[in-house]
């Protein structure tokens, strides 16, 4: 138990004990409001993340660490964020040359605890590793089974070809 | 492909069998781990052509990487945020003002993209597509045969709701469904005259009817009722022959019907009742009871300067109705230029509470014709220097197409001329015009919405351009502070800059149509195919938010719709 009053300790579903400071861990706005709410007592006990293992977790407290001075997110202005589509700061592009497992656990896990600005670093990453390729291409990167006829497929092929020239 | 396979957003997605989600997913697969929502998430940050390759990976990204959110986005960045950008006083706005409001979307965008009413969600992509096939100008092409022989006066032709109206004198009044392709209804035109004339009334869009309007050689002119669903013809009102002459052209826009001869005398027909006036005097307003029977004749006054071609509309506002007459000028010793002519009526008493004209002269000129351009009642004329060329003045108009903003002239000397009027409460004025340089020979024909869009037809040789005029006129002359023609004209540059706006519809050559008559690249063609292509001869042409109608007539005199489909 953390004695420290800045400190707040998260528990991983494999049963590890993270300490962290607690403006590290409202980057997250799940915890952030479980702080809200819980008040005081929250400051006492543990505070158990059922979701998210322990690898994964230090991964994303890593994250928070390193933007835990960033300016708080506009109210979700999310048309800003994709405007500048794939753009990803180079600490971050670094952070996240993870296996492909890592990546997307890093993606569900921001998604769960509501950390905007990390999940929109693992969509675009992910976006970027789609970018350019042929379908075929694609589903080898990302093991992705094919489930169309050969006949769906060619159908799909002509629907689209407006744009292939671009 | 056969046109018009998917219509409904739904009809996407169901086009495809759909499997029952077979746990077939490798384990390695991770990214078929994450929800729909996520995987939106991660394909919103991908261009289009990464989006239309993902639709190809499986049923589930299929579907997703068609999501109408992600295609909202894109069709608003491409498409309505660098409209928006050209209002001056939206540029002042901070940029996140330009985001998602879906109040913008009303006076930004086309009304197809309203769900008129039917339930359906828009189908974005659907949406993007085409415009982006406008914007490239891809597009398919049907012909639909209308006549074997050339009719005298040409064949009538208007398009509004999907729906082609056709009149000529054989073979009456018909309606031709543009969706399949195929006549829907006729009503003969044996008893009835030589139709000289025809409009259609755009107002009653959604209502599943057309209101038609036809006017005749004897003087008399009808109204008749296209009923869509039902696929017939009513006629709903005959106004008798009249010795004033044959009605060059009409406008309807109900219960209004406007109509001109010949000798240019303008007529303005209501339909409402006379508004009885009681004792004390004040008046008193009779619902609309259907149709009363008897047109009231509310207005009539002779021109005698105003030249064809010209183009009558009438426009409704809260207050007023405004019948306008634009028409072609003559200026002695300079050419022709295009006269406007508005009438105000109330539409309580349909009395004409003013009436104003105004022309696109430059000042300094006088039209003989027209003394009343350079007096003080008629509206200024524009305020401008003559400038380098005299860009307001040409060859006399082969056609007008007048929707409020903008006049469109089409020439012989293969340039269109536009032109931009400016009507407010005080004031009635049209800008000098603007040439329009691309197409190759003789402009037979054009049309122009309200929104700046326009397409134009050459007589000969295939040509059909596209023109995106809205922010040609208005947001230069916004920006550069008004006025100034030679910064309106900045000669060459300018001129190029409008004629980039005009795209060539290079329609994909289509295997198996009925009577298929290869359009476009005349050249690779056979002899007697070319030949024949030299006959044609391109009369009209309309459009709508798919598709563009042109009427044909080859040198055998057989007439036919080309149907220019960009779904």
């Amino acid at each position: 138990m953390a004695s420290d009053s800045n400190k707040i300790t998260l528990v991983s579903n494999d049963g590890a004990e993270v300490v962290v400071e607690r403006n590290v861990a409202e980057r997250s706005m799940l915890i952030k409001n479980m702080m809200e709410d819980l008040g005081e007592a929250a400051m006492t006990q543990s505070v158990p993340i059922p979701n998210v293992n322990e690898s994964v977790l230090k991964k994303v407290i890593e994250w928070c660490e390193h933007h835990k001075n960033d300016p708080p997110a506009a109210a979700d202005d999310d048309s800003d964020s994709r405007k500048k589509t794939t753009d990803i700061e180079e600490w971050d592009q670094k952070f996240m040359q993870v296996d492909q497992e890592m990546l997307f656990e890093i993606i569900l896990a921001s998604n769960y605890l509501d950390i905007k600005p990390l999940l929109d670093v693992g969509c675009k990453t992910v976006a970027n590793m789609i970018k350019g390729k042929s379908p075929e291409e694609i589903r080898k990167t990302f093991n992705i089974t094919n489930d169309f006829t050969p006949e769906e497929e060619e159908q799909i092929r002509r629907e689209n070809e407006w744009a292939e020239d671009r | 492909m056969p046109p018009k396979r998917r219509r409904s957003s739904t009809g996407e997605h169901t086009a495809l069998p759909v499997f029952k989600r077979t746990r077939t997913q490798d384990p390695l697969d991770h990214l078929s781990d994450l929800s729909d929502e996520l995987l939106i998430r991660v394909l919103h940050n991908l261009p289009i052509s990464s989006l239309l390759q993902c639709q190809r990976l499986s049923h589930r990204f299929y579907r997703l990487a068609g999501d109408s959110q992600i295609w909202k986005n894109l069709y608003y960045n491409r498409f309505v945020l660098p409209r928006a950008l050209r209002i001056p006083r939206m540029r002042a706005a901070p940029d996140d003002a330009l985001h998602f409001s879906s109040r913008r979307s009303k006076w930004l965008d086309d009304n197809t993209l309203l769900n008129r009413g039917e339930g359906k969600e828009t189908n974005w992509k659907r949406q993007y597509k085409l415009r982006y096939n406008w914007s490239v100008g891809a597009c398919e092409v049907q012909e639909i045969h209308v006549a074997d022989r050339p009719s005298v006066p040409s064949m009538l032709v208007r398009l509004a709701e999907g729906v082609v109206v056709t009149a000529d004198k054989e073979d009456g009044l018909r309606a031709w469904s543009l969706k399949e392709k195929e006549l829907i209804a006729t009503y003969s035109m044996k008893e009835e005259g030589i139709p000289t004339c025809l409009a259609v009334d755009e107002q009653e869009s959604g209502t599943g009817g057309l209101g038609i309007v036809l006017g005749f050689e004897d003087g008399g002119w009808g109204t008749w009722r296209l009923d869509i669903a039902g696929k017939e013809f009513k006629r709903t009102y005959r106004h008798p022959a009249s010795s004033n002459g044959l009605l060059s052209a009409v406008a309807y826009s109900n219960p209004y019907v406007l109509t001109i001869t010949e000798e240019q005398l303008l007529s303005l027909y209501s339909f409402t009742a006379a508004p009885p006036i009681e004792a004390d005097g004040s008046l008193v307003l009779i619902p609309l009871l259907g149709q009363p029977s008897q047109p009231r004749l509310l207005a009539s006054l002779k021109s005698h300067t105003s030249w064809p071609p010209l183009s009558l509309s009438i426009r409704t506002t809260a207050s007023t109705i405004i019948a306008s007459i634009a028409y072609s000028l003559p200026i002695y010793l300079s050419g022709y230029t295009i006269g406007l002519q508005e009438l105000h009526l109330s539409p309580i008493t349909g009395l004409i509470s003013s009436s104003r004209l105004t022309s696109a002269l430059p000042q300094g000129f006088s039209s003989l014709l027209s003394p009343t351009s350079s007096s003080p009642s008629s509206g200024t004329s524009t305020p401008t220097q003559s400038h380098p060329f005299n860009q307001g003045i040409g060859s006399r108009p082969t056609t007008l197409s007048y929707s409020h903003p903008y006049i469109l002239a089409t020439h012989p000397d293969n340039t269109l001329t536009l032109y931009l009027c400016t009507s407010t409460a005080s004031s009635l004025t049209i800008t000098p015009g603007t040439k329009l340089w691309g197409h190759t020979s003789s402009v037979s024909s054009a049309e122009i919405t309200p929104r700046g869009k326009a397409v134009s037809v050459s007589t000969r040789g295939n040509e059909l351009r596209v023109w995106e005029l809205e922010g040609g006129l208005s947001s230069s002359s916004a920006s550069t502070s008004t006025s100034s023609p030679s910064k309106l004209f900045p000669s060459d540059k300018r001129r190029r800059k409008l004629e980039d706006r005009s795209v060539w519809i290079r329609p994909e050559p289509k295997s198996s149509t009925a009577s298929g008559v290869e359009i476009d690249e005349g050249r690779g063609k056979e002899g007697e195919q070319w030949e024949e292509e030299i006959e044609e001869r391109k009369r009209w042409v309309g459009f709508d938010d798919e598709m563009v109608i042109v009427l044909k007539e080859s040198g055998r005199g057989t007439q036919a719709l080309m149907v220019y489909d960009f779904t």
